[in-house]
Order: structure tokens, then C-alpha cells, then sequence
């Protein structure tokens, strides 16, 4: 009981410090790894490059929007804070697509949403940061981070290509919540922002109601196209889009 | 305070420094003082039935001693000098316990028991919520109670060193459970700090079972077994063998975790798991999981009943209280229920008169043996893993009649990852099937190997930590 030993061998050096190695390599080609999967969000790379074109008009909101003609900077689930924070990027004009399951669900992005943008290299000024209450980030911590995106490409590596039967289902009545509304108001206030009320198919129309609402300058396209113009419940076809495309720029 | 989160990385490295640093008994009270901030960490409510467990069965430890008519000399054991040799112990045997020495048997048994009931039934009564890990210090008492009583081992004279043998921290919230006949002889020995080869892998190894397999399948068996009946069987299927993985690799992991770190100190744990998805009948399955529960049920429980004899009753009476043993929860009885029936029916079938002896041990009866007991064992898993019982019933459903539905798209698998579990799934087969020992590596491919832990450490270790499932009993 009185002997004290305290023995470290060479083998365990090699052990630990080759752990740690491992750990400071992946560290390291982190920002690589997660540019080069894919996943979810990875759509977020190209709306990165857009903005840094600064495009004279762009359109931003979620996926119902991703085939419109105009420069485009929508994203799958996009909300209404990420579309404020790109508007808030931007010196032209932008039109700011609306859903109203956006503006009824209470969602501010998560750690993983805001990574995801760090990650793929957007750096918003600070007073975007403020206006969407983007939290304070830094790299060497969302590169820790990101390591979601691994296990997420593995899940979209099986699920490119293969037909999505997810079926559209309403969960909310249609309400308005203030933080989105707010968001909304101040940047209409800051930019030169068009809102574009989204094009609702007969089933999220029957669920939702009557959702008028107005921001500054609005247009209307919820009754704009027919059923058919729909592939599914709430994404419209490739004429679908052309159409909606064409109305927004008659009425710019 | 997990044992993979940083600040237990905060709290290992101070007290193996406190404890390099101290000298004589006074590693010991290191080692003792840190175990109770370990444990009080959680509640510091939690220390007091583990201290009255402790200066109880301490204080009866030493009545027993006395109560023995014929002591012999060479067993005035000094403090801290707990090394039963054979010829001790064959000597302890000889003394005959006085009548008074089973009622103190009986008093701590009981009070061990009733506290470890009252705390898992109601504990809003002592207003405190269950003591994590008491089943495992409650059976270490009892253990200790009973081998002295038994004359297998001298009753400690150190309170110092019954308390570090209840309270150590590494095994103290989920095992294995540790016999005073193991431990209580270790504190005679040097104690030394030292971080070798042993301890580390054994430490990287439960880490990685538990944050890179364990942590990474439970999402997904979490997210089916919420709702069974709205999947078909083929992901019943998947998150039955998905929770397969996730209790071994978790329970597992901690005991590796647990007996690494020991090792630093010194001390030597027992295994508590041998490989058991590799099982070819019941009673070798239970011979490779949770080890040291098995032999416990089985010393303590299955002999004095009698054994073999009545092997039927006292198979379902130990395996009913092996399965209590998890909790004070219906389906515990109804898992150690069926684990009892298979443990009776399966020895009958495997020796049925009709099979020759050498077909017995023929491969392909081996292997269609080991699939049959792990197929069992699956099913047993739905018991253990869904409380609600509806929710049981419709997974169990599911998983004998298997409704071929292939029809996976559009159910939002994507988002629990589906895929990338039944990767790790079969990664976790690969590594028990090859029984993977690191140690037998040469340098370069153990540099490789230690680089790829660290690479996967990086990328798959949980954003939230999760407490190791077996802390709950």
C-alpha cells in the first residue's frame, strides 16, 4: 500500500496521441468534408454564391419557390428568419415568398440550421446577426460542429433519386405568430422587398382558410394556379413555376 | 457526472493527481471522498441510503465476525489486511456461526432489500428520486453480508475500506457488481497510479461503444419503439436489433470504461461480458451477459434454493428476481419470465433424446442453435426495451407476424436515421463476430486504428450526451 508507482509506456503515448491526432485531422478538414457531402442543406452553398454577386432582384423563401426563374435563393424549409437574413444581405430587390405554415409555426433555426450556413461560408454582417438573432458563432466551434453533416449525407445519399410519397399534413390552424411578423415588418422597412403570399393547392387551402395578410408592398398568388399545376401537395410543377414566375414579374 | 462529458475528464485528472500525490491511506480517502462527490454529484440526497448502506452493513459485518464460536487466531485480520488465503478461508469455514448471526443476515438482507423497494416504488416518500445505480452498491452489500455470514471471507476491520469498497466510483453507478471476495483484497495490495495500454484501450473501447454505436443506434430504436404499431415489421425488426446493439454497447461500454479506469487505480473488476450475441443456448448467454449479475443471482439466490434440485422453481424464482432486480416495472418480470422459461425449455431441446451426440455439436446444429437463442433473446428485448403495454403487445405482434411490408418510403425514416443505424448495425456484427482485440495490432496498423477512433470520436460523438442506460437500476 505504501509503494507508489506511476508508469505511462510508449505504447500508450502512441495510443493517446494518436486519438488526439485523429481528432485535430478531422478537425481540420472539417470545412472540406462538409462543403464536399451531401445533405439537406446543401443548397445553401449555391445561395451563398448568389448572394455574392449581390443580384439586382432575387427571390428568396422555401422549397415551394426553388424553380422559379429569378436568381434564387431559396432553400428546402427555409424559414422566415433565414429568408429576412438573406434579404438584409442584399442591396437589390427581393421578393419574399410566404407560406402560411412560415408564418403560423413559431420556428426559429437551430444550432444545426445557423452551422449550416457558417459552414458553407456566409457571414452575415452585424446587424443581420441582430435582426434574425443569429447566435454568436466562431470557427474553430462550428467546425466541432458540423459534424452532423456526416451522418446526415449518409441518410440523403439513400434518399437522392428516390421518389418522395411524403404525404402534406397541416398541423396548425392558420394564426399569424408575432416573431415572424415582426421580422417581416422590419425588413420591408430596411429593403426594397416585395412579399409574394405562395400559391396554396385545394388541400393546404381547405386546411389553412382564409391567410390574407399584408406587408408593404404584397402580391397574391394563392389562388394562382390550378390543381394540376401542382405535383404535390404544396410544390408546384415545372409549369406551375413558369407561371408563377411570369406572374410575380408582371406585377414587379 | 457521465463518464463522457468533459467535466468527468476534469474530475478523473484531478483525483488521479490527488492520488499520486497522497500518500499511505490517505490514496484511499482520495479515492473515498471522490467516489461520494461522484456520486452526490447527481443529488447529494443520493449519499445518504448509500452511507447507511455502507456504516450498516459494516457494523453488522464485524457482529457477524464476533458472533462466530470459534474464531481461529490466524483470522485477526489487521486493518486493511483482507487477503483470504484458501487456507483461511477453509479455516474461516470451520468456525460455526451462533444463532444470532443469522438474524443479522436477515436484518441486513431485509434492510437492504426494503430500502432498495421503498426508494424504487415510492420515492416521493423520502422525497428524493431513485438512487441511480442502487441495485448495484445494495448487492454489493448483500453479497459481503452473506460471505462473511458464510465464513467465505473475514469481515472487513477498516471502515475505510468498506466504504471504498461500496462507493468506488468507476463501478458504483452500474457495475459490475463487485464481491468483497474480489475487491476487498485488492486494498492490501500497492496501490499504484498508473496509465498503461490496458487502461486506455479499455477506456477508448467503452467510449467508442458508447458514443459512437450505442448513442448513434438509440435514435432510431427511441423513435419506433415511441409508437410500434404505425411500422411495419421490417423496422420493428431493425429497432429490435438496433436496441440489441444499443443495450449491449451501452452497458458494456460502461463496464469497459469502468474496469480501464479501476486499473489506473489499481484495482481489477471482474468481466461481466463475454461476447453474449454469440450465445448458442440460454445458459451460455447468460454466462456472457452481465456476468456478474448471473453468478450473483446464482450464488445467492439459485444454490440456496436448492439448484438443481426443483431446477424448474428456482430457475423462475431467480430469473423473476434478476428481472425485478431492473425495476419495479411489469415488463422487468415479464423479461426475466421469459428468460426463466427459455432457460427451462431450451436445455430440453437441445439434448432431446433424439439428437445424437455428435450432431449436437456439429456446426450446423451450432449455428442454427445460435440463431435460435439470439432470435429469442431479441423477442425478450421487446419486454425490456417498452414499458406500455399496448405499445409492447403491437411490437410483439409485429415481430412474429412478420406482415411483409416493404413499402418504407414516405415514413419519414430519413429523418431517424434509418440508414446509417443499420450501417452501424452490421460494423458492431463485424467487430462481435471477429472478436476484434486491438492489442494484438502491430504499431503501425495500432497508429492507423487510433487515428480512425479519433477521426470517428469527431464526426459521430453525440451533440447531447445521454446517460448510460443501466445507471437507471
Amino acid at each position: 500500500m505504501t509503494v507508489v508507482r506511476s508508469r505511462v509506456s510508449s505504447r500508450t503515448f502512441i495510443a493517446l496521441g494518436s486519438i488526439v491526432f485523429g481528432i485535430f485531422l478531422a478537425w481540420l478538414a472539417a470545412p472540406f468534408i462538409f462543403t464536399h457531402l451531401p445533405n439537406d442543406r446543401d443548397r445553401i452553398r449555391d445561395v451563398v454564391r448568389i448572394v455574392q454577386t449581390q443580384p439586382k432582384v432575387a427571390i428568396v423563401g422555401n422549397s415551394v419557390v426553388m424553380q422559379l426563374g429569378f436568381p434564387n435563393l431559396a432553400t428546402p424549409g427555409q424559414t422566415i428568419g433565414e429568408s429576412v437574413m438573406l434579404a438584409n444581405e442584399l442591396h437589390g430587390r427581393v421578393i419574399l415568398v410566404v407560406t402560411p405554415w412560415q408564418l403560423a409555426t413559431p420556428a426559429t433555426l437551430n444550432a444545426q440550421g445557423w452551422n449550416a450556413w457558417w459552414m458553407y461560408g456566409f457571414r452575415p454582417s452585424a446587424e443581420t446577426r441582430a435582426l434574425v438573432a443569429m447566435p454568436e458563432l466562431n470557427d474553430a466551434m462550428e467546425r466541432f460542429r458540423s459534424r452532423w453533416v456526416v451522418r446526415a449525407a449518409f441518410e440523403s445519399a439513400f434518399a437522392r433519386g428516390k421518389r418522395n410519397d411524403e404525404v402534406w399534413q397541416g398541423r396548425e390552424r392558420f394564426a399569424i405568430d408575432e416573431t415572424q411578423r415582426k421580422l417581416i415588418e422590419r425588413i420591408v422597412a430596411r429593403r426594397d422587398v416585395v412579399v409574394v403570399l405562395a400559391p396554396l393547392s385545394p388541400i393546404v387551402r381547405a386546411h389553412y382558410g382564409n391567410w390574407n395578410v399584408h406587408f408593404g408592398r404584397t402580391i397574391d398568388a394563392t389562388n394562382l394556379l390550378q390543381p394540376n399545376e401542382f405535383r404535390d401537395a404544396t410544390h408546384p410543377t415545372d409549369a406551375g413555376a413558369r407561371k408563377l414566375t411570369t406572374f410575380i414579374e408582371e406585377h414587379l | 457526472m457521465l463518464f463522457q462529458t468533459p467535466e468527468f475528464l476534469v474530475f478523473f485528472v484531478t483525483v488521479a493527481a490527488a492520488v499520486a500525490i497522497a500518500r499511505g491511506r490517505g490514496r484511499k480517502l482520495v479515492l473515498l471522498i471522490a467516489s461520494w462527490i461522484f456520486y452526490g454529484w447527481w443529488s447529494p440526497r443520493f449519499l445518504v441510503p448509500l452511507l447507511i448502506t455502507t456504516f450498516a452493513d459494516y457494523a453488522i459485518g464485524l457482529l457477524l465476525d464476533g458472533a462466530r464460536t470459534s474464531r481461529p487466531q490466524s483470522l485477526a485480520v489487521s486493518a486493511g489486511d483482507h487477503s483470504a488465503t484458501g487456507r483461511d478461508a477453509r479455516s474461516l469455514r470451520t468456525g460455526r456461526p451462533r444463532s444470532g448471526a443469522r438474524a443479522l443476515v436477515a436484518i441486513s438482507v431485509a434492510g437492504n432489500l426494503s430500502m432498495l423497494a421503498l426508494l424504487r416504488i415510492e420515492p416521493g416518500l423520502v422525497h428524493m428520486a431513485v438512487p441511480l445505480g442502487i441495485s448495484f452498491y445494495t448487492f454489493h452489500s448483500i453479497s459481503y453480508i452473506v460471505d462473511v455470514y458464510r465464513g467465505e471471507l473475514p469481515a472487513c476491520r477498516s471502515p475505510l475500506d468498506y466504504a471504498l469498497f461500496i462507493a468506488f466510483f468507476p463501478e458504483l453507478v452500474a457495475g459490475p457488481i463487485v464481491r468483497g471476495k474480489q475487491f476487498l483484497p485488492q486494498l492490501a495490495r500497492e496501490v499504484v497510479v498508473r496509465i498503461d495500454e490496458f487502461a486506455v484501450m479499455r477506456v477508448t473501447r467503452g467510449l467508442a461503444k458508447k458514443v459512437l454505436i450505442a448513442d448513434n443506434v438509440a435514435p432510431f430504436a427511441n423513435a419506433v419503439f415511441a409508437d410500434p404499431a404505425q411500422w411495419p415489421s421490417i423496422v420493428i425488426w431493425t429497432a429490435t436489433i438496433a436496441f440489441a446493439v444499443q443495450i449491449y454497447c451501452d452497458f458494456s461500454g460502461y463496464t469497459d470504461i469502468a474496469i480501464g479506469l479501476a486499473h489506473v487505480f489499481g484495482f481489477e473488476l471482474p468481466v461481466n461480458f463475454d461476447h453474449p450475441y454469440l450465445a448458442r443456448d440460454m445458459r451460455d448467454f447468460w454466462r456472457r451477459w452481465h456476468i456478474s449479475l448471473s453468478t450473483w443471482l446464482r450464488d445467492y439466490v439459485y444454490i440456496p434454493l436448492g439448484g438443481r434440485e426443483h431446477r424448474v422453481r428456482n430457475v423462475m424464482i431467480t430469473m423473476l428476481l434478476g428481472g425485478l432486480w431492473h425495476g419495479t416495472s411489469w415488463n422487468f418480470v415479464l423479461w426475466g419470465a421469459m428468460h426463466g422459461v427459455l432457460l427451462c425449455v431450451m436445455p430440453s431441446v437441445v439434448e432431446a433424446p433424439g439428437i445424437a451426440p455428435a450432431a449436437r455439436a456439429g456446426p450446423s446444429t451450432t449455428l442454427g442453435m445460435t440463431l435460435l437463442t439470439q432470435l429469442c433473446i431479441l423477442f425478450t428485448w421487446i419486454a425490456f426495451r417498452v414499458r406500455e403495454p399496448h405499445a409492447m403487445l403491437a411490437a410483439m405482434r409485429k415481430f412474429v407476424l412478420f406482415d411483409f411490408d416493404f413499402a418504407l418510403a414516405g415514413r419519414g425514416l430519413l429523418t431517424i436515421f434509418f440508414f446509417s443505424t443499420i450501417a452501424l448495425i452490421f460494423v458492431f456484427a463485424i467487430l462481435h463476430v471477429r472478436r476484434f482485440d486491438p492489442s494484438r495490432l502491430r504499431t503501425p496498423a495500432f497508429i492507423a486504428m487510433c487515428i480512425g477512433i479519433g477521426i470517428a470520436f469527431f464526426f459521430l460523438w453525440p451533440a447531447e450526451q445521454t446517460p448510460f442506460i443501466y445507471f437507471q437500476f
